[in-house]
């Protein structure tokens, strides 16, 4: 072998062996990944408006659009109840198919009656749940929701920075894709219908 | 006698610019807010800027309904909603700033009455160099997205 070959062999021994460790640490990424939204979502019994029990089982059977803000949010959370609200609107008789969660993360002052009148400001169809405060944690942390209150004023007033994804789920319960919460309601809708497809009637 | 004649022209032709100094206008367009959904709870106000001939600073803001009300910003960092205070919005000469859902927003919390859909409220805007003005600000559907949903 002549010098020149010893040297294309090697770049190209250098070249295959980076384009391995390329895809390795590519699909083992994407592994990682799937496994971690795999695991999104889980076992809650929560209350409703109404004062009773809902669990995640009640609500198997329907797709789910899983979010979490509390009543006192001033701007991010009517802005993404209005666009879920008009998604549904957008999305028909695939509309039927699909229940809003909307799960307080401020139990302390959104009790049953507060978050149903909330939810039902922007929409009737949407489920608005709350409870005691370890059932909120649990389900939060299931949902690997972000949930931060900051410091009070002095007045009781304290404002909570919180996830804003909404989580669809399918209707054997697992996960299937996060919906960006920031996106207007048609956007919305597409992104939900993307997924929906056998639901379709 | 020239350089005096120069110096009068020049200060005749800046008498109109300083005028227009001494008196700047901040216009406020398209306010509105969404009714709480949920007595007692927070909202946010929306309305554009928009900053005459001279750049401006909105430097504070005020209502009679509110027992506070703050220059706000929401944003979103790695999926998460924050909202941080801001002390100050700069207004550039001739350009329009828009506060709309989902980023800045005038917050009101402590509300001392309901803000029912259909009613209105002044709002008194504060500015570093313009006169503060005070608009009415309609108040729109809980789900309303901008000023223009009917009712």
């Amino acid at each position: 072998m002549t010098p020149r070959w010893r040297v294309r062999l090697l770049a190209a021994s250098v070249f295959v062996l980076v384009l391995l460790v390329g895809a390795g640490g590519w699909l083992w990424l994407q592994q990682d990944q799937a496994a971690q939204l795999g695991g999104i979502g889980g076992p809650f019994a929560l209350v409703d408006p109404a004062g009773h029990t809902v669990t995640d089982r009640d609500l198997r059977g329907r797709y789910l659009l899983v979010y979490f803000g509390y009543t006192f949010c001033p701007d991010v959370c009517p802005t993404t109840l209005t666009a879920i609200a008009g998604a549904l609107d957008r999305l028909g008789p695939q509309a039927a198919h699909v229940q809003p969660v909307f799960i307080t993360v401020d139990p302390a002052r959104d009790t049953p009656k507060v978050v149903g009148q909330y939810a039902a400001a922007f929409s009737p169809r949407i489920l608005a749940l709350t409870g005691a405060q370890p059932a909120i944690d649990k389900v939060a942390a299931e949902y690997r929701v972000y949930v931060a209150r900051h410091a009070d004023d002095g007045k009781g007033d304290y404002t909570v920075d919180h996830s804003s994804i909404i989580y669809l789920m399918g209707p054997d319960g697992h996960f299937i894709a996060p919906i960006a919460a920031d996106e207007p309601a048609k956007a919305m809708a597409n992104d939900i219908a993307r997924h929906l497809g056998g639901a379709a009637s | 006698m020239i350089g005096r004649r120069t110096v009068l022209l020049a200060a005749a032709a800046l008498l109109p610019a300083a005028a227009a100094a001494q008196a700047p206008q901040v216009q406020v367009a398209q306010p509105w807010a969404r009714a709480p959904a949920g007595a007692g709870r927070s909202t946010a106000v929306y309305l554009s800027l928009r900053a005459g001939g001279t750049a401006d600073r909105l430097i504070g803001v005020a209502t009679p309904v509110a027992g506070m009300a703050m220059l706000h910003e929401s944003f979103q960092d790695h999926g998460i909603a924050r909202m941080r205070m801001v002390e100050g919005l700069d207004l550039p000469a001739g350009m329009t700033v828009t506060l709309k859902p989902g980023g800045l927003h005038i917050m009101l919390t402590g509300l001392k009455q309901q803000l029912a859909r259909g009613g209105s409220f002044p709002l008194t805007l504060h500015f570093a160099n313009s006169p503060p003005v005070t608009v009415t600000v309609p108040v729109l559907a809980p789900g309303a997205s901008g000023p223009q949903t009917p009712g």
